[in-house]
């Protein structure tokens, strides 16, 4: 048998003694059994007014009930260096000898899920869009997301000939295809990602635009220290290493923070 | 109708002679039983009082009058809410409660038993008196059957059954914490687990039952039942996961339900292979049954799940979301239901949809499970239905979509979400009140494109009236969705949002006497304000007065704060006020408790908070020009040790801290 420490016993607060009816009238003690005596009526009142008041109290105890809150955990945002939500990026990317202005948007950093997403926006693609915008997911390469793509018709070949191009990746290259092999970004200098484009922002029933296209990814290079991403955009049918080339723009260094709930 | 027989009866009651009581309790008992339009009728002829009164009667040598009493009370009782109350308002529970005792009849002591299970079944019953006296110990003893000393089978029958009676009751009295402590201070766990082992299926269900409530939320009571000494060689967890695998659905369930208030309350570290590999699977499975298994299934589940990630994941790979999906698509059917007798599947939909909020709230996999099962058209009409707890599981399901901007951007505003979920924030429905403000949180967040028809609709207003409620969810909920709003909003939008709260509010939320996490939210909103621009900053100086400002900033972090989430909102308050102009900084650096808090900060053990301090000082020591006041703020800065403290981090552990100190080294030495 447990040990409790200080059992709390609930205040009875009735006042009403438990003797049989009286046949009359007796206002004892404040307390009234005759239903055709006035007092009767407020002290009925008083009562159910009682009863209503412990119910809520109860209830307010009980709140913690899943009607109310089916996730209790916080989603605080987490964070490293220039990868925030809000922070922004500009540059640009390189297709043959064309080259356009490409800005990105961070929306939200999750690292903890080792995610993040913003929107990419990119000038002068196609003549109908002066300015294209989409929204993408990143998977950021660590505990969750392996540097094996297995999916997106990128199989390791693709990802072997896209990751070594980063020169921070060549050393991590033969232990790629190690079973239980895990990059450990937090605390590096260098953090790779997929950005997977999803949708066009405003208008995501928007499926195709003529001339440009979206089925792709990129491979992406983040390096800390110096606020730089280097991105190879990967589609079968393609133009192969479409470079892209970002830069951390500082903004005043105030930092506004949301939280989902 | 011909009352004239019923009439009889009752006047029969108030004969002298005990033969004549009894047989008009016979009478009347068998016109009720399972009969609401008679019940209802002597109910209005006033039996209650009379029946009360013979329970109390301790001088009847032969105890039928009180046995058939508490049998008609019982029958009453079953008929629902409103009878509890008729019973409850002629205190007939204390005198119930007095005929449990050891001493009486074992056929009285059952009669008993019976009518208070149906009297607790109901939610707003005054459970106090239990509490008071002897009757917790005459309850548990009952939970042994021997305690009867029966003689023959048919005795010990009926004394199994009031065991399984009494442990019934105990399940319905553990609402709150002290409730618990007491049922437990008066013996329960061993008598509970001794129960177990009974062999009869229905009191071993109600021991289950009983545990599981005992143990909901409470990791002390997990652990003291796990430990509790069984009397086969089996330990209880080990008894629970024999019982899980009963060919009764409903002995499944319950087992299930109590192993999963045993994980919850982290008693059962140890078992979580088990927890994954056997009840979780389980529950999963009595998704396919039919009443009331199937309606509380999902429910189990839910509270599972509920705040674990790999429980949600496990989740995900089962096919729970398709079935849960379709009980919210399809479901209307007219079984009767374990919490309603005349359930027609609202509580079924709203478990449904409370385990897809659970199964959607963490992971993204399971947020994409749940919109390519298309019930999101479902969902947002569930918003709308005469259940309040319909309302508020499509509420939470909505909040854990939400938390996807892909979502957000794409199936919620295709499904027309926002309209309906602004209603619900003036629900009559607390509850439904305060999900739908938790979810309408996400929805106001710059990358929303509801947060548009949100403001259109009165958003603003809305949230400021939410935030003065005295109820802590709402207000919290309230407060959170006003700085989701203003996080990286257009000054205009500020100023909107503060015109209707007004500083003096935010200032008294700040500092909310409630929860600490109200100031939390209300600082993160003066976060949010005084942000971007100097005259984001310059309005925020204006509405509460520089004065105030820095005095609210100073209390926060002189006020022996250990709170790591308002230290990290105060030091970010600090910092967005230190980037605006000049005189912004000035205010912080002409208060020197302050500025030694910030020193003190910068050698927290939490990295994040050595990396905002260490932002202040970057934006402290910011110069736009080499004017002689910031050639004076750097000298201040140098003279009370910012620069020495500052050298010493150059080797922190963290990375973030290191970049950020490198900044600072670089500012000093241009200095």
């Amino acid at each position: 048998m447990p040990v409790f420490s200080n059992p709390v016993i609930p205040a009875t607060t009735s006042t009403i003694n438990n003797n049989s009816l009286p046949d009359k009238c007796m206002c004892v003690d404040g307390v009234c059994r005759d239903p055709s005596h006035k007092h009767y009526a407020e002290q009925q009142k008083k009562q159910q007014e009682q009863l209503r008041q412990q119910q809520l109290l109860q209830k307010r105890k009980r709140r913690l009930s899943l009607t109310t809150e089916i996730s209790s955990v916080r989603l605080l945002p987490t964070t490293t260096c220039s990868l925030y939500s809000g922070s922004k990026f500009r540059g640009e990317q390189r297709s043959g000898r064309s080259s356009y202005d490409v800005s990105v948007h961070i929306q939200h950093v999750d690292l903890s899920e080792s995610f993040l997403c913003g929107y990419l926006h990119i000038q002068g693609l196609t003549e109908d869009y002066p300015e294209l915008t989409t929204f993408f997911e990143a998977e950021i390469i660590g505990r969750k997301y392996s540097f094996l793509t297995k999916k997106w018709d990128a199989d390791d070949k693709v990802d072997i000939q896209h990751w070594t191009r980063f020169p921070a990746f060549r050393p991590l290259k033969s232990h790629m295809k190690n079973d239980g092999f895990v990059y450990d970004f937090h605390n590096k200098d260098f953090i790779f990602m997929r950005w997977k484009e999803h949708f066009l922002v405003p208008d995501h029933r928007v499926r195709t635009i003529n001339g440009a296209s979206f089925a792709g990814f990129y491979y992406i290079c983040y390096q800390l220290s110096t606020g730089m991403i280097t991105g190879f955009y990967f589609h079968k049918s393609s133009e192969r290493f479409q470079e892209l080339k970002l830069r951390h723009c500082p903004d005043n260094n105030s930092f506004p923070s949301f939280e989902f709930r | 109708m011909n009352s004239l027989k019923h009439n009889q009866a009752v006047d029969e009651l108030n004969s002298s002679d005990p033969a004549v009581r009894v047989k008009a309790l016979r009478f009347i008992k068998n016109n009720i039983i399972g009969n609401k339009t008679k019940k209802d009728l002597y109910i209005q002829l006033n039996v209650i009082p009379k029946l009360v009164k013979f329970l109390k009667s301790k001088d009847t040598v032969d105890s039928q009058v009180q046995i058939q009493a508490a049998i008609v009370l019982g029958s009453f009782a079953y008929g629902g809410e409103e009878n509890v109350t008729e019973i409850a308002k002629h205190d007939a529970i204390k005198p119930l409660l007095e005929c449990i005792s050891l001493q009486n009849d074992p056929r009285l002591i059952e009669a008993a038993a019976r009518a208070l299970k149906a009297i607790y079944k109901c939610p707003t019953a005054d459970k106090n008196d239990i509490f008071a006296d002897h009757h917790l110990r005459d309850l548990i003893t009952l939970l042994n059957p021997d305690s009867l000393h029966p003689k023959t089978d048919r005795e010990r029958i009926a004394s199994v059954h009031t065991a399984e009676l009494a442990a019934t009751i105990i399940a319905r009295c553990c609402d709150t914490n002290e409730q618990q402590i007491q049922i437990a201070s008066a013996g329960a766990f061993p008598a509970l687990v001794k129960l177990l082992t009974c062999g009869f299926s229905k009191a071993q269900e109600a021991a289950l039952d009983a545990l599981a409530y005992l143990c909901r939320e409470n990791p002390e009571f997990g652990k003291a039942i796990v430990e509790t000494k069984s009397e086969t060689s089996d330990s209880p967890v080990k008894i629970m996961l024999n019982l899980i695998q009963d060919k009764s659905s409903t002995m499944r369930l319950i087992a299930a339900k109590c192993l999963t208030h045993l994980s919850r309350a982290n008693a059962i570290g140890e078992y979580s292979n088990d927890i994954t590999l056997i009840v979780l699977p389980t529950l999963v499975k009595l998704l396919d049954e039919k009443g009331p298994v199937r309606e509380e299934a999902p429910h189990v589940l839910a509270y599972l799940i509920r705040d674990n990630e790999e429980l949600q994941k496990a989740a995900c790979d089962s096919d729970a979301v398709p079935k849960l999906a379709d009980f919210v698509t399809h479901v209307v059917d007219q079984e009767s239901s374990y919490y309603d007798p005349v359930g027609d599947g609202d509580k079924l939909k709203e478990n449904a949809l409370m385990a897809l909020a659970a199964i959607s709230s963490l992971t993204d996999d399971g947020r994409k499970l749940v919109v390519e099962a298309k019930i999101i058209p479902h969902i947002v009409a569930a918003m709308s239905h005469r259940s309040y707890g319909i309302r508020a599981a499509a509420c939470q399901c909505t909040r854990s979509l939400s938390r996807s901007i892909n979502i957000l951007r794409t199936s919620l505003v295709d499904a027309g979400v926002a309209t309906p979920l602004f209603k619900l924030l003036s629900d009559e429905s607390t509850d439904v009140q305060a999900t739908a403000c938790a979810t309408l949180c996400n929805l106001v967040l710059d990358f929303s494109p509801m947060k548009k028809t949100i403001m259109e609709l009165g958003g603003i207003e809305k949230l400021v009236e939410l935030v003065r409620s005295p109820d802590n969810t709402l207000r919290l909920n309230a407060i959170w969705a006003l700085k989701n709003l203003v996080y990286q909003a257009e000054s205009d939008v500020k100023e909107a949002v503060m015109k209707v709260l007004t500083y003096q509010t935010m200032e008294n939320l700040i500092s909310d006497q409630e929860i600490v996490e109200v100031q939390e939210q209300a600082l993160n909103l003066l976060r949010n304000l005084a942000c971007t621009k100097p005259i984001d900053i310059e309005e925020v100086f204006k509405g509460l007065s520089e004065n105030k400002l820095m005095n609210i900033i100073e209390n926060k972090l002189c006020w022996w704060n250990e709170n790591e989430e308002i230290i990290k909102q105060v030091l970010y308050v600090i910092n967005n006020i230190a980037s605006g102009y000049e005189r912004h900084k000035t205010a912080i650096m002409n208060r020197p408790t302050i500025l030694t808090r910030i020193l003190n900060y910068m050698g927290h053990d939490n990295p994040e908070i050595r990396v905002i301090a260490v932002w202040v000082l970057i934006n402290l020591l910011w110069t736009e020009d080499k004017s002689a006041s910031s050639q004076v703020r750097v000298q201040k800065l140098r003279d009370l040790g910012f620069e020495d403290k500052v050298k010493n981090m150059t080797n922190d552990e963290n990375l973030d801290v290191r970049e950020r100190v490198k900044t600072v080294l670089n500012q000093f030495s241009q200095v």
